[in-house]
């Protein structure tokens, strides 16, 4: 028996860490009559009303019992096409990914190496204790570990993976420990948890979601996974092989695991820009037009007399200003889809575009384009003799005039926020804007049909014929908007987003390897040593033949990071080609981000140059030169 | 239990099994071709430059648009009654407290240049809100339209029915009521003495409003049946029928100068077409005449209890209407702005700007990158 036991173990260890799903089998014989008594037990367990699942507990208590173990069988799971690069990318965008499964230990581990989650450099925090008293202790001591290189305080992004088992997290979950073991796992890159119960699944995901107000996103194929999805924010359910349960309950189902990337960095983030837009613009647009209100107010003796018809403002949302929201709000897209699957860190730009900040901007903005509009009508229209026959206009000629020009300054404010002009944008800057002139003529002469409208009977042949309705047509939505172009070339020209950049580059169809690195006016004369080792020559004989980009990066600070980079780039040359310009990228913006203030030191990796995609040429043995 | 979906679907043979693609239409799949606006300095230049361009000729020419209208304001809420010539007394303290009672005077004016092309004379009132809401509110576009059956609209109260004479009035509302009363005379001092200046009081108010909206009821006259359940504004001097004497037509709430009233202003300082110079008159054909004019006013409009003030314009027209130098000035202002950011621009293009073509082309002159 224990010969058999142990023998199974092994086979189990062996299993697992090949990354093989294990299942030990065991039987037992039972007579007939003991199965019909236990039944009966079953059956009312089943059927009660209270109790149902403790005492369907209970009643598998007692058959389950004096089993006898007959092996161990084991299944290759294997792991979706394109796995890895996906958790690659979900990490490079600044995403953590926790992976909570049922599997074993070891099993885990492995498939957390196989997707790239964990890295070969990574430590690994094993937390595999069986009591409170020993889990606080290895919590502590790991975080006293992690803390010790900064002085007690423990760093934000650290080079470790916990792993925690099922069992130990219902310690660590303890409202003692909670914090802290919350505090360890958001400090590491990696979290594993294993032989987690569905319930304990949804455990972490609520603690991570109620704890540290990060938006969090449950994927998982099973009918296991139903309780996280629903626990996080966003619940991804993949339909598949093991059936539509978690779909079913999920926010968003996808067929395969690495549709995530897709949904995530292009849709994710083209709808987050979308739906700020929209909603910054409709309160736009609806101060633009009402605040005009109050400031006429000041010249109607605060009597609340409305500038304008009643009716043309009932109908400014539902005709006037309908396409353009749904135009941008539909169609705009910010950076095209192949650059935001190429580029994951364009996920972390703009994670806070929805804030206040930008709020009160926007409804500062309307309010001075609302200011600008009623004061240029104001001075435009004078003491009202607009036309050369001597007559004069009524308040309604003004109202109608500044009508107008709102609906053209929001307009073409919306025109000037999207980022991707669509024929649905022109339809909808333009299209309202001329439905605004077919209604304004329409209404003017519906009273000579139907019994409506008598205030603005004629109005149209008024407006239209005053030569300052046109001229002021060309003036006022240009004055208003002029600030807005100004600061949006300003803003373009010196403080480019990466996302305007790669767009940029997209429309005038460059490569944007050469755009992404910033230039420094100085020069520091490395071009002599470089001579020497021979490198430019090859280089220059390699540029020198038609089109090639390369890939190389100066980096500063300390070597660790190029260490590392030239590792993860041996790996990474295995895969596919696209990788690289991310991982320069990658490492381009960490060392922007990391602030050392040691001595510039800079390291030449030229990791590879291609030419043409057919000669490929590796300058690999040249890893690490050290340049002062 | 997990039940594969694969399963189910093998029961069906492919040939009927419908397809749950999505449709591969360019804007399902949001690839609809598009154009990516890039706003930084080196595309917006040429905007800036085209703008500044364009708007500062227009401007100028606009500006001597407005330059060439000719107009002058002559106040004259305070001007001294003729008749007390000695007291000094001004029409504003005879008219005060006496509702109902004329004054007559005379104000002098100087035009320094001639009025070429069509002179229009409006009266100018400031502090008059007629903008107020319930001021706008105050009319009953029924009677107005020549219907008398009904009783007045109650958005006319208190000036829909007169207590003193027990009647309705007609025509009911606060607009009506305040209707502008002064009349004005204009006379030239010519060469052989004072002549007076023709004004026509037709083609004064808009062409729609005339046809559409105001209308006579059938017999208005005096001693029309009408008149034994209604009766005249309360702060009217003059009756219904008399309010154009030389032209009937003129008359009633057909009135062009009521019609012009009733059309509510937009601010409170403002002006309203009253009489237009004729200019088949003889002497002013080609417009007013450089020289000594003086205005003869029946003064019975009072405005001192609102501090508002009164006064005539007189002012040729221009292809865009009155005198406003605003717009001229504005696009001059604009234009100006915009060149000078256009050539800011250039200039941060130029030293800080690189191009794309630059910063792709890596060829032996490429300055090294460092850091």
């Amino acid at each position: 028996m224990e010969e058999l036991k142990q023998k199974t173990n092994a086979h189990l260890e062996e299993f697992s860490t090949q990354g093989l799903r294990t299942l030990c089998c065991a039987m037992a014989e039972i007579p007939d009559h003991v199965y019909d008594e236990w039944q009966e037990i079953y059956q009312e367990a089943a059927t009660d009303i209270h109790d149902r699942e403790r005492l369907l507990e209970e009643a598998a208590e007692l058959i389950e019992k004096d089993l006898h173990l007959l092996g161990a069988t084991a299944i290759e799971d294997k792991l979706q096409e394109k796995v890895p690069e996906t958790i690659a990318a979900l990490l490079k965008a600044g995403i953590s990914v926790w992976v909570l499964t049922g599997d074993k230990q070891e099993t885990a581990i492995n498939i957390g190496h196989s997707c790239r989650l964990l890295t070969p450099t990574m430590e690994l925090l094993i937390i595999n204790r069986d009591s409170m008293d020993t889990t606080e202790e290895c919590l502590l001591n790991y975080i006293a570990q992690l803390s010790a290189a900064s002085n007690g305080v423990l760093p934000k992004d650290n080079d470790a993976a916990v792993i925690v088992d099922g069992p130990t997290l219902k310690f660590a979950l303890d409202p003692d420990l909670k914090d802290d073991f919350l505090k360890l796992c958001c400090s590491c890159r990696a979290v594993i948890v294993c032989r987690a119960s569905p319930m304990q699944k949804a455990e972490i995901v609520e603690l991570v979601t109620i704890r540290t107000g990060a938006v969090t996103l449950a994927i998982g194929d099973g009918a296991n996974d139903v309780a996280m999805i629903q626990k996080a924010h966003v619940g991804v359910g993949i339909s598949g092989l093991e059936g539509l349960q978690a779909s079913l309950a999920s926010d968003y189902a996808i067929a395969q695991f690495r549709f995530l990337k897709k949904l995530l960095f292009v849709h994710g983030a083209w709808n987050y820009d979308r739906l700020t837009k929209l909603i910054f613009y409709s309160y736009y647009k609806n101060i633009c037009l009402h605040m005009v209100e109050l400031w006429f107010a000041m010249y109607s003796g605060w009597s609340g007399q409305i500038v304008y018809e009643r009716w043309t403002i009932g109908f400014y949302n539902m005709f006037f200003t309908a396409a353009q929201p749904i135009a941008m709000g539909v169609c705009d897209r910010y950076c095209s889809q192949e650059m935001r699957l190429k580029y994951p860190i364009l996920y972390r730009q703009n994670q806070d575009a929805f804030n206040l900040k930008a709020f009160f901007t926007w409804i500062g903005n309307s309010l001075l384009h609302s200011m600008c509009i009623f004061w240029f009508t104001y001075w435009l229209f004078g003491p009202g003799v607009l036309w050369s026959n001597g007559k004069v206009a009524g308040y309604l000629v003004m109202g109608n005039f500044i009508y107008t020009y709102v609906v053209v300054v929001v307009s073409l404010k919306s025109g000037l926020e999207t980022k991707s002009w669509t024929i649905f944008t022109h339809i909808s800057i333009w299209g309202s804007i001329l439905l605004w002139f077919t209604f304004l003529t329409a209404y003017s002469y519906v009273y000579l049909i139907l019994p409506i409208g008598l205030e603005m009977l004629g109005i149209a042949g008024l407006v239209f014929s005053a030569p300052i309705f046109w001229l002021g047509l060309v003036f006022v939505p240009l004055a208003t908007l002029l600030p807005d172009l100004l600061f949006k070339a300003l803003e373009d020209t010196e403080f480019q987003t990466l996302a305007d950049k790669l767009r940029q580059c997209e429309a005038e169809k460059v490569h944007p390897k050469a755009m992404l690195e910033k230039e420094e006016p100085f020069r520091r004369p490395y071009k002599d040593d470089l001579r020497n080792l021979g490198v430019v020559q090859a280089l220059d004989r390699v540029l020198l033949q038609g089109y090639s980009y390369m890939s190389c990066f100066f980096m500063k600070g300390s070597n660790q990071a190029a260490k590392k980079n030239a590792q993860t780039s041996g790996e990474g040359n295995a895969g596919e080609d696209e990788e690289e310009p991310e991982e320069d990228l990658h490492s381009h913006f960490s060392d922007r981000d990391s602030d050392s203030d040691e001595e510039q030191q800079s390291a030449l990796i030229v990791r590879n140059v291609r030419l043409n995609q057919q000669d490929i040429l590796y300058i690999d043995g040249v890893e690490e030169i050290e340049l002062f | 239990m997990e039940v594969s979906t694969s399963a189910i679907n093998s029961t069906q043979t492919p040939e009927n099994r419908e397809s749950k693609k999505p449709s591969n239409s360019a804007f399902k799949q949001q690839r609809l071709t598009a154009w990516q606006p890039i706003l930084t300095a080196g595309t917006v230049l040429p905007t800036f430059f085209v703008i500044g361009i364009l708007f500062i000729p227009v401007g100028i020419g606009l500006w001597f648009f407005s330059e060439n209208v000719r107009e002058i304001t002559i106040p004259y809420t305070h001007c001294t009654s003729i008749e007390d010539k000695e007291t000094n007394r001004t029409c504003a303290d005879i008219v005060r407290n006496n509702s109902g009672a004329l004054c007559q005077c005379e104000v002098h004016f100087t035009l320094d240049t001639q009025f070429t092309g069509r002179v229009y004379m409006y009266y100018a009132l400031t502090n008059f809100y007629q903008n107020h809401r319930r001021y706008v509110k105050s009319r009953d576009d029924n009677q107005l339209w020549g219907q008398i059956d009904s009783d007045p609209n109650s958005d006319c109260t208190p000036f829909a029915f007169d207590q003193v004479k027990k009647k309705k009035i007609y025509p009911c509302g606060a607009i009506a009521n305040s209707m502008f009363s002064d009349e004005i005379s204009l006379f030239h001092q010519s060469l052989d003495g004072l002549k007076p200046v023709s004004l026509i009081r037709t083609g004064i108010a808009w062409d729609s409003d005339k046809k559409f909206k105001f209308q006579n009821p059938r017999n208005y006259s005096q001693g029309a049946k009408m008149w034994d359940g209604y009766t005249k504004p309360k702060a009217w001097r003059k009756e219904l029928w008399e309010l154009d004497p030389e032209n009937p037509e003129n008359n009633g709430v057909q009135n062009e100068d009521l019609i012009v009233w009733m059309r509510t202003a937009a601010l409170p300082n403002f002006r309203k077409l009253y009489r237009i110079v004729n200019s088949s008159a003889e002497y002013f054909r080609a417009g007013l005449p450089m020289g000594n004019y003086s205005l003869k006013i029946n003064y019975t409009y009072e405005v001192e209890s609102f501090h508002g003030t009164k006064s005539i314009v007189l002012s040729t027209t221009s292809l865009l209407g009155g005198k406003n130098p605003f717009l001229g000035i504005s696009y001059i202002v604009v234009g100006t702005i915009c060149l000078v950011l256009g050539v800011l621009f250039l200039f941060i293009h130029i030293n800080y700007g690189k191009s794309t073509w630059e910063m792709t082309n890596v060829d032996p002159r490429t300055p090294w990158i460092a850091n």
